[in-house]
């Protein structure tokens, strides 16, 4: 696939280090995993990745996902997170209403 | 496994795909955007801009690095064909 080829191409070429960075995508999901790669279009490829489900009534629900390759479509924001900063926080504290899908109106 | 815009699943094995993402996938089981209804399908073909997500096994990253080496290491090779001195 297209994709793979040219993703691994830029990865050697200046990235050598693993980044973990969160998607959200147009259904209100958020995907937190390895970026492995993209595209012109932007599709992603995340690796290890697990989505993480908000709550207002109990803390953050982790599901493990695996290797996911991402549509560009579908993605509205891809953000780097420290992980630092990220292990700081406790997610079952957490109370937070879920992100709703892009309505058109 | 790929899901669509449409909340449609598919799970399968990849038998072709192109630039544009457009798979034909074998003895793939077809999932309801509720998760009721399922259908078997002896083969499919999935248009790419259909498609939300595709998830695939961890190994397939190995796999691909490994492509990517050997087609670096190809490419010199063929490069240096056809020169005249």
């Amino acid at each position: 696939m297209n994709i793979l080829s040219v993703s691994f191409n830029f990865s050697t070429n200046s990235l050598r280090y693993a980044v973990t960075v969160e998607v959200i995508t147009s259904d209100g999901r958020v995907i937190v995993g390895t970026f492995k790669g993209f595209d012109q279009t932007t599709n992603v490829i995340l690796s290890s990745c697990h989505e993480r489900v908000f709550s207002e009534t109990e803390g953050v629900e982790t599901l493990p996902l695996g290797l996911y390759i991402i549509r560009g479509d579908n993605i509205v924001l891809i953000g780097e997170i420290d992980l630092e900063r990220d292990a700081s926080v406790d997610l079952t504290e957490i109370r937070a209403a879920p992100i709703t899908d892009i309505t058109r109106r | 496994m790929v899901e669509l815009k449409n909340g449609e699943t598919f799970n399968g094995h990849l038998v072709n795909c192109d630039n544009w993402m457009n798979l034909t996938l074998r003895e793939v089981i077809q999932t309801s955007p509720e998760g009721d209804r399922f259908w078997r399908l002896p083969e499919c073909y999935i248009r790419g801009n259909t498609i939300k997500y595709l998830r695939v096994p961890d190994e397939i990253i190995e796999m691909v690095k490994d492509d990517a080496v050997r087609q670096r290491q190809q490419a010199p090779v063929s490069s240096s064909r056809g020169r005249k001195s």
